[in-house]
């Protein structure tokens, strides 16, 4: 299957921070897990831009003076990116994709029985020194806390969703049955995930005409973007909690594709990655990389 | 791929564990200096309200590098450069939501508010939705954004701070420009009233 896929991928966290690996809930986390409580982590209050970096000290060798000509292009890019973004911001005031988003994951959840009934609650800021406070105050075993960003790429012509996953446990038992820490809390599931969403029919659009088409008619292709991007989101994590760590649909299919790499949200460079074809449908395929993340991207 | 010295810096510091954290700051509009001369004008005196009606945790400030921020209610701060920012001839009171005020009044709508970094730049934004009203009657209603960007050098409280007040600044501007138009136009619509009355 031949697959155009815009993929990105976290990659190079650093120890301690979110990895690329997916770590499955066990037998033994999942025998000492009565209930979660899953909170949305959101920073953001609107939706972000993104510019490809300059890199002209790469090119010449480095040097003082070529980083900061970099940093002047960047810096030059970085604000006709948000002069680009400041209209699509201005028909989504009204939008709440934290409530849209909170709303999608509560009905998808519904059917995991450890998660059934319970609220999912946006919280922002979600840096780590609040991760524990949180974890602490939870009235559940865990604390399925997810990382949510979402932003334009740096043409403008598709929107990118980034969740970072992770259950952390409160209860003695099911800490025992974590595999890892996370925000220096003991973790019984990790996994990162993605869906992108392209601006339909942008052919050539340059960046300002390609914003301007996601802004009008009130935000019209954005809202339906959002929307989709949520719902696919939720869908995916639902389903990926679920599955064992040897996940049998990475057999069933896969496809070399290009991945923009991203760290800790922002764009770094592009690579070929191999992932497999875990579902297709309703003009989407999620794919999973070989590290274990799950992407919903359109199906070609 | 370029890594300059901070990034690489940071980078370090995240892989030794994930340096991010939360930094309540106050933020506080200068005060500009008092005028040389009064003004001429005889001063009208408008009434306003601020409200902080934020989405989702009316703290979230936003975040520069791996630094969030947070703020308690905005309200003093709004007030703080709707007073600086004031035009000559007028004078803004505060007055309690839902009072009676005879003559012209502005209730602020506080809808958003904060920071954020993109590559090396620091990008504030600040969103407020204004009614004018005269007497009972709403006049008219306006949202304004007012932005910031700029390089972002050490990712301070300080310039988070400076980014969020010329934001506010640019949005509190283009408001005083908004009343001042419709209170022009009011007054306008009166006189030209009483002439077809005369008439």
């Amino acid at each position: 299957m031949r697959l155009f896929v815009w993929v990105s991928v976290i990659t190079l966290c650093g120890a301690g921070c979110a990895t690329t690996n997916r770590i499955a809930i066990g037998p033994k986390a999942q025998s000492a897990l009565g209930s979660a409580q899953p909170v949305v982590g959101l920073d953001q209050q609107e939706i972000a831009a993104d510019i490809n970096r300059s890199n002209i000290s790469a090119a010449t060798g480095g040097g003082l003076i070529f980083a900061l000509v970099d940093a002047a292009v960047d810096s030059a890019q970085a604000k006709k990116a948000e002069a680009a973004v400041t209209p699509v911001r201005d028909a989504l005031l009204d939008y709440n994709f934290g409530a849209r988003f909170s709303g999608d994951l509560a009905d998808t959840l519904r059917d995991i029985p450890w998660l059934k009934g319970q609220k999912v609650v946006v919280q922002s800021p979600a840096s780590p020194d609040l991760v524990k406070e949180w974890v602490d105050r939870s009235p559940a075993d865990g604390l399925l806390l997810l990382r949510t960003r979402y932003r334009f790429s740096p043409d403008f012509k598709a929107i990118t969703i980034l969740v970072d996953a992770t259950l952390l446990a409160r209860s003695a038992a099911l800490a025992q049955a974590a595999a890892t820490k996370r925000d220096g809390v003991p973790a019984t599931f990790a996994n990162s995930f993605g869906v992108v969403l392209p601006l339909p029919d942008a052919g050539k659009l340059g960046r300002d005409q390609a914003a301007a088409k996601w802004a009008e008619g009130h935000g019209a292709a954005a809202r339906a973007a959002l929307d989709l991007g949520a719902r696919e989101m939720a869908a995916m994590i639902a389903f990926d909690l679920e599955q064992p760590q040897d996940d049998p649909s990475l057999t069933k299919s896969a496809a070399t594709v290009t991945a923009p790499m991203v760290m800790r949200g922002e764009l770094v460079g592009a690579a070929r990655i191999k992932a497999m074809v875990v579902r297709t449908g309703e003009g989407r395929s999620w794919v999973r990389a070989v590290t274990g993340e799950l992407w919903s991207v359109p199906a070609t | 791929m370029r890594v300059g010295p901070l990034p690489l810096a940071l980078a370090v510091l995240g892989a030794l564990g994930c340096a991010s954290h939360t930094e309540p700051i106050v933020l506080q509009y200068p005060v500009p200096p008092a005028r040389a001369q009064p003004s001429p004008q005889p001063v009208q005196t408008i009434g306003y309200t601020i409200v902080d009606a934020r989405d989702g945790s009316a703290r979230a400030l936003g975040s520069l590098e791996r630094k969030r921020f947070e703020a308690g209610q905005l309200s003093g701060w709004v007030a703080g450069a709707l007073q600086a920012e004031v035009p000559a001839g007028i004078r803004f009171e505060a007055i309690a939501p839902g009072t009676a005020w005879p003559g012209w009044h502005v209730t602020l709508c506080m809808r958003k508010a904060y920071i954020l970094g993109l590559a090396d730049t620091k990008s504030a934004n600040v969103v407020l939705e204004a009614e004018f009203w005269q007497g009972r009657k709403r006049v008219r209603t306006a949202i304004r954004r007012g932005r910031s960007a700029s390089i972002n050098w050490t990712g301070s409280d300080a310039e988070a701070e400076s980014a969020l007040n010329s934001a506010l600044a640019r949005c509190v501007g283009a408001l005083m420009a908004d009343l001042q138009q419709t209170i022009a136009a009011g007054a306008s619509g009166l006189m030209s009233r009483a002439e077809r009355l005369r008439g």
